[in-house]
């Protein structure tokens, strides 16, 4: 699985989670760019990601991510 | 020196006149100035403590250092000691303080008359402030999202900026670092917009906070006499007196700052247009709730995460205690952290927790009476909170909340409505400003703006008149004291 | 930048010169105190009598003005204020000695028990703060509020505004009410629901004198008294009211111990049952209008011997 597919997956789950259909993810999308993406919905976002990868984060990688991007990477590092 | 006397606003002329006239745009200089303006400040409050800011400090100044340049397990290592520090000084000077009490009590009790003065003297004015900025900053170095900043006398400024130290909002890192290492420039339209901020802080504390004081206390000092409906409406103004003293304060603090060139967060989003406890905890002391949610809430839940809604309830009620006793060592703070966390629990059950709704209105500006009913709801429910939170200890409590279920001359209002009347008329006034404002930042942002002059100056001088016969003793701010 | 001067220049300016309009407010403020304007009668040299009398409270009730006028053929005037300590007494004193003519002789009562109980506090000295605000126009009365700790000392100067007191201005906006107290002609306080209303209370056949209570600026202030009285030759009559109670010798005592030897001490009969009657009380600390007969009558009596001295 390369950077865009996982991409392609991470937004499917953001557009379910978040029920909306319009959400567009970029490597730069921070939560600021994403209506209802907040503290509380995060947590929602990562317990969904880690089910459909089936990887389990650190408590210190998911504080520390500053973009999708990180979070991709992060999840690409998981997987490989 | 409180910042709404004529001692601050001299000590602020001759501050801001050298920062901009011959400091102008002279960065270093400036941060200078400002690092010896805000330990005099300090200073005049209390020097003794002087020494503990300034360790604490440098200190702070290197461990954000050692954190970016050692390795995983010693970052980790050296984050976990500041954070210990950082909530040891917290512990160790907000339970002191509540050891002298107990000991001057038992003194007392014993027949010897223990001087207050010089004990209170030795309180660390701010500590829960600036130990908050310092946590803030090494969490902010270890999760990778600042570089630690070089210049130590711009790290001491953000930690010691005069006008937040004494009650905040707690200003982060990432947002206000960058704000002293850039150029500022004076502009005109932020510092005027500074200089409403502070006129409308100015009145909300002056016109309103202290006049409530003076109704309020004494009937807290009487509970016993007094009868029910009189506990009811001192219960919603101390609520008023509340929001009005530390909000008119962060905006006097924010005033402050805009002219001086700098963004200080924002403290408060008119929590009282709020539907329910949750919304209400994300406009009410913003500073502190948004700090607590990164450092706390959210650890634990992310900690948490894989339990559902059961992580996530105990996550917030473990989070609210913590707000409670952030204001200090006693069981009432306890009890109303307590008390919020678990009304949080239907909104969670429910689901409406995560649900944003925006409020609507009809075409007057009027709000559906069904979102009317759920701000009066959710302002009785922190009225009980405050009721908590404004007590001395559990027992007073009870005596209060007894005292309102007495129902035998339950009517019988003791309050002086000569006081009342005037002042239920500037809260009504506020009130209505506040709503139809309450997309901006404060109730002055825009709507005088859009008028001409003369009506401008004729409200600011008639906030001005009634700041000078409407103010009563000088209160000092009540989060002076956490 | 010079935009941001010149207009905050500019506004301070105007409201400056917009602050120099209540001077006229401010002003006129005595004469809208219909209640109690004796202060400003005071200060304009309209008090010019033979005898004052003074003291706090009991000065309206225990007192009859007109008895003393009738008897002694000396115009009389009452200066008593409620709940005024010796310190504010001093203070209507020395600025009636500056501003009238002086009086022959003063009657100053001394309450039984409590005379010179208060907290030390300079705020707080049962100083009638109140009572200044309406007369704030005189300079006096504002050094004096400066020393009180009420107003600014920087800001009175220069800033009518800061003359302003939100009590007062409530006071003066608020209509008069059917059941307010009002001053007679003699300048004595007339309660109009404070006749007769017994209550409950008992007789202390021996009270005690609280030195935890004590103010020892009251006692100064007590000498203080007497020796502008001997300096500007005036008869000064030192007389103790009655309480509901016994009296209380320890205060006594204390009075006689610090007495200048020009100064006259009255004490009322105590052994006359009237004083021990809650019938002539109209509550624990004030005589009723026949109490108040009594009293005067005897006072009366007592003044006439020191007036033929």
């Amino acid at each position: 699985m390369n950077q865009q597919d996982v991409l392609n997956q991470v937004q499917e789950i953001f557009q379910d989670q978040l029920d909306d259909e319009s959400i567009i993810l970029t490597n730069e999308s921070t939560a600021n760019d994403v209506d209802d993406w907040d503290s509380l919905t995060h947590i929602m976002l990562v317990v969904a990601i880690e089910k459909q990868f089936k990887i389990k984060f650190t408590s210190m990688e998911i504080l520390s991510w500053r973009n999708v991007g990180e979070m991709i990477d992060n999840i690409l590092n998981k997987l490989n | 020196m409180l910042v709404n006397s004529l001692n601050f606003l001299i000590f602020f002329g001759i501050v801001f006149f050298i920062y901009y006239i011959p400091l102008k745009e002279k960065t270093k200089s400036q941060n200078w100035l400002l690092f010896v303006a805000s330990y005099v400040f300090y200073g005049i409050a209390a020097w003794q403590m002087i020494p503990l800011l300034f360790t604490a400090t440098t200190i702070f100044y290197f461990l954000g250092f050692a954190i970016r340049r050692g390795n995983e397990k010693k970052a980790s290592l050296l984050t976990t000691l500041g954070v210990c520090i950082g909530v040891g000084l917290l512990l160790y000077f907000k339970y002191l303080n509540f050891f002298i009490q107990s000991f001057a009590d038992l003194f007392n009790t014993i027949g010897l008359k223990a001087n207050w003065g010089t004990f209170n003297i030795i309180l660390p004015l701010g500590i829960s402030f600036f130990t908050f900025r310092l946590i803030s900053y090494i969490i902010e170095v270890r999760r990778g999202k600042m570089v630690p900043t070089k210049d130590f006398v711009v790290f001491a400024n953000y930690i010691a900026f005069f006008p937040t130290i004494m009650s905040g909002p707690i200003d982060r890192p990432n947002s206000f670092i960058p704000q002293l290492t850039n150029k500022r420039t004076f502009n005109y339209g932020l510092a005027s917009d500074g200089c409403r901020q502070i006129i409308w802080g100015m009145s909300k504390k002056m016109i309103i906070a202290d006049n409530l004081a003076t109704i309020v206390n004494p009937v807290w000092a009487d509970i016993p006499n007094q009868s029910g409906s009189t506990l009811f409406i001192t219960a919603i103004l101390y609520s008023i007196q509340m929001y009005t003293d530390f909000s008119g304060y962060s905006d006097m603090a924010i005033g402050i700052g805009k002219i001086l060139g700098f963004r200080i967060t924002k403290n408060f989003n008119y929590p009282y247009f709020t539907r329910n406890v949750s919304e209400y905890w994300r406009n009410w002391h913003m500073s502190l709730t948004s700090w607590l949610t990164d450092y706390v809430f959210m650890p634990l839940n992310v900690k948490f995460r894989d339990l559902g809604n059961f992580g996530l309830i105990l996550a917030i009620i473990i989070n609210m205690v913590v707000v409670g006793l952030w204001h200090g060592a006693n069981w009432t703070f306890a009890l109303f952290g307590l008390y919020h966390g678990l009304l949080f629990i239907p909104l969670i059950l429910s689901g409406s927790f995560f649900k944003k709704k925006k409020l609507k209105t009809n075409k007057l500006g009027i709000p559906y009476l069904k979102d009317v009913l759920k701000m009066l709801g959710t302002f009785l429910l922190v009225t009980l909170g405050l009721v908590i939170f404004r007590a001395d200890n559990i027992g007073q409590f009870w005596d209060y909340i007894n005292g309102f279920f007495n129902f035998s001359n339950f009517f019988k209002l003791t309050l002086d409505k000569k006081e009342l009347v005037p002042l239920a008329l500037f809260i009504v006034i506020m009130f209505i400003l506040e709503w139809f404002e309450r997309g901006k930042e404060f109730a002055l942002s825009t709507f005088l703006t859009k008028n001409n002059i003369v009506f401008r100056w004729s409200f600011y001088f008639f906030l001005i008149v009634m700041l000078f016969v409407m103010s009563s003793k000088q209160q000092e701010f009540i989060y002076f004291q956490f | 930048m010079k935009k941001f001067l010149i207009k905050l220049f500019v506004f301070a300016v105007l409201f400056f010169a917009f602050d120099k309009l209540f001077i006229y407010t401010r002003n006129i403020l005595p004469e809208h105190d219909t209640l109690d304007n004796r202060l400003d009668l005071v200060f304009k040299g309209k008090i010019n009598k033979d005898l004052i009398l003074m003291g706090s409270s009991v000065g309206d009730t225990d007192l009859l003005p007109h008895a003393f006028q009738d008897s002694l053929n000396l115009s009389t005037y009452n200066l008593s204020y409620g709940a005024a300590a010796i310190t504010y007494q001093k203070f209507i004193l020395e600025n009636l000695l500056k501003h009238n003519s002086k009086p022959k002789i003063i009657i100053k009562l001394i309450t039984n028990d409590t005379e010179f109980y208060g907290s030390s506090g300079v705020n707080d000295m049962g100083f009638r703060l109140d009572r200044l605000y309406p007369v704030i126009k005189y300079k006096t009365v504002r050094d004096e509020l400066v020393i009180r700790e009420d107003i600014n000392p920087i800001l009175s100067q220069f800033m009518v505004l800061s003359h302003f007191k939100k009590q007062h201005v409530i006071d003066l906006i608020k209509p008069k009410q059917e059941h307010d107290d009002y001053y007679n002609e003699f300048g004595t306080e007339v309660f109009k629901d404070r006749h007769d209303s017994l209550g409950k209370w008992s007789y202390n056949k021996n009270p005690k004198y609280d030195f935890e209570k004590e103010n020892l600026n009251f006692i100064e202030d007590f000498i203080e008294f007497q020796k502008i009285c001997k300096v500007n030759n005036i008869k000064l009559i030192y007389a103790v009211a009655p309480t509901y109670m016994a009296l209380n010798k320890e205060l006594l005592q204390i009075v006689k111990n610090n007495l200048l030897g020009s100064t006259n001490l009255f004490v009322y009969d105590y052994s006359n049952k009237a004083y021990k009657d809650k019938f002539n009380f109209a509550d624990p600390l004030h005589m009723n209008p026949k109490g108040a007969i009594i009293y005067t009558n005897e006072l009366i009596e007592f003044t006439k011997t020191i007036l033929e001295k």
